[in-house]
C-alpha cells in the first residue's frame, strides 16, 4: 500500500473560511503548520484548530474534548482500506486508553475512488457479462474525539497508526 | 414545524436513533399528513458535528434522509449564530413537519433550546436524549460535567444498547440517570433493532 500526495481542508465556522487545496510534497521541502485560534468570545467557549499539513492531520479543541481528523488518499482497494481502517482504529483505541485517555468515539469513512464496472452483450436473447473493476485507491477520513489526554499525545497516537501513509 | 432536538453523549447512539425516528416520522407524515406537506419534506435532518468532517450526516444521507450539516463547531455554543440562520433558511424554503437536530455529543440540548426559543417565538421543541449503558457509569464518573446537563433538560431519554448491559446494571444506570432527570419519560432500547414506534408517537 502507498499514499497519494493529497491534501484537501475545507472548513467554515462563523463566518470564517479555511480552504487548504492540493498539496504537493514533492516541491514543498520547508515545513509550516497552521494555527486558527477562533475565540467564539460571544458565549465564552473556544474552538481552536492546529494543522500539520505533513502528517495530514488536524487537531481542535472543543471546550474539554479534542478532535483529531486524519485524511488521506490511499493507494489501495476499498476492501483494502476498510480493513486498514478496521485494524488502526483499534490501535488508536488502545493506545489513547493505555494514556489514561477517554474515547469519546472513533469513526471513518472509507470512500472507493475510481470502482467501476465493464458490461459486455454479444447477442440478443442472452445476459449481460458484468465485471467489476476495483478502483486502485480510496480515500480515508478518520474521526477521532477523545477527552483526557493531551493534544500532542493524540496527534503521536494517530502518526503512529498511519505511520506508513503519513510519510510523503 | 415541529423540532425534536436529539441529543447524548459521543458514540450514545444519536444517529441510530435518528435513522429509525426520522424513517418512522417521514412514515407518519407520508400517510396521516400527506394533504397538509405535500409537495415539501417531511423531515428535514440538521446534523452538528464538532469535527471539521462529517460522518453521520453522509450515513443519514445514504438512507435518502434530507440532511443539513453544521459542522467545525457545537450549535449550542460556538456555531448558535449558524443553527439559527440554517433553521430560519429551512423553515422559509422547506418548512418540514419535522426538523429533527441532532447534536455533536459534546452539546447540551437545553441550551439549544434556550437559543431556538430565543430566535422564534412559540416554537414547539422537544428534546430527546440518548445514553449508552454500557458506558454509562465509566463516563458519568468521569465526565459527569458534560454528561449530567446534557440530560437534565430532556423531556424523553432513550438508555440505548441494554443488550450490552445485564439486568443489575441496567437498574443501577436508569437509578443514577433517574436521579439527574426524574421528570423526562425513560425508556430502555437497542437502537441496533427496531424500537417500539410508541416512543416515536411520543414526538408527534
Amino acid at each position: 500500500m502507498s499514499a497519494e500526495p493529497e491534501h484537501d481542508h475545507h472548513h467554515t465556522h462563523d463566518g470564517h473560511e479555511h480552504n487548504h487545496g492540493y498539496h504537493d510534497h514533492d516541491t514543498h521541502e520547508h515545513s509550516h503548520e497552521h494555527h486558527h485560534d477562533h475565540d467564539h468570545s460571544d458565549h465564552g467557549h473556544s474552538h481552536e484548530h492546529d494543522h500539520d499539513e505533513h502528517d495530514f492531520i488536524s487537531i481542535s479543541h472543543h471546550e474539554e474534548s479534542i478532535i483529531a481528523v486524519f485524511r488521506r488518499s490511499i493507494t489501495e482497494s476499498y476492501s483494502g482500506v476498510t480493513e486498514l481502517a478496521e485494524a488502526r482504529m483499534r490501535v488508536i483505541a488502545e493506545a489513547i486508553t493505555a494514556k489514561g485517555g477517554i474515547i469519546g468515539h472513533i469513526k471513518a469513512i472509507v470512500t472507493a475512488e475510481g470502482d467501476r464496472c465493464m458490461l459486455s452483450l454479444t447477442d440478443a436473447g442472452v445476459g449481460v457479462q458484468k465485471r467489476p473493476l476495483a478502483g486502485e485507491s480510496a480515500n480515508l477520513e478518520l474521526v477521532v474525539i477523545v477527552f483526557c489526554i493531551e493534544a500532542d499525545d493524540l496527534r503521536e497516537i494517530i502518526r503512529s497508526a498511519m505511520a506508513e501513509y503519513i510519510q510523503p | 414545524m415541529k423540532v425534536i432536538l436529539v441529543g447524548g453523549f459521543l458514540g450514545s447512539g444519536k444517529t441510530s436513533v435518528v435513522l429509525q425516528m426520522a424513517r418512522y416520522l417521514t412514515g407518519v407524515a407520508d400517510t396521516a399528513d400527506s394533504a397538509a406537506v405535500s409537495g415539501t419534506a417531511k423531515v428535514v435532518i440538521i446534523e452538528n458535528e464538532i469535527g471539521e468532517v462529517g460522518i453521520d450526516d453522509r450515513v443519514l444521507e445514504a438512507s435518502g434522509l434530507q440532511v443539513q450539516g453544521l459542522f467545525s463547531g457545537c450549535v449550542c455554543c460556538t456555531l448558535s449564530g449558524e443553527l439559527v440562520t440554517t433553521l430560519r433558511q429551512i423553515k422559509e424554503t422547506i418548512n418540514p413537519k419535522y426538523l429533527i437536530m441532532e447534536a455533536t455529543g459534546v452539546a447540551y440540548p437545553q441550551t439549544i433550546r434556550e437559543v431556538l426559543d430565543e430566535a422564534f417565538t412559540n416554537l414547539d421543541c422537544t428534546i430527546c436524549c440518548i445514553t449508552d449503558a454500557g458506558r454509562w457509569q465509566r463516563l458519568s464518573t468521569a465526565l459527569e460535567n458534560v454528561i449530567r446537563p446534557q440530560l437534565s433538560g430532556a423531556d424523553l431519554i432513550l438508555i440505548n444498547k441494554i443488550d450490552l448491559v445485564d439486568a443489575a446494571a441496567f437498574t443501577a444506570v436508569e437509578t443514577s440517570i433517574r436521579a439527574i432527570n426524574g421528570q423526562a419519560a425513560c425508556f430502555p432500547v437497542s437502537a441496533l433493532k427496531p424500537v417500539d414506534t410508541a416512543i416515536w408517537d411520543r414526538l408527534r
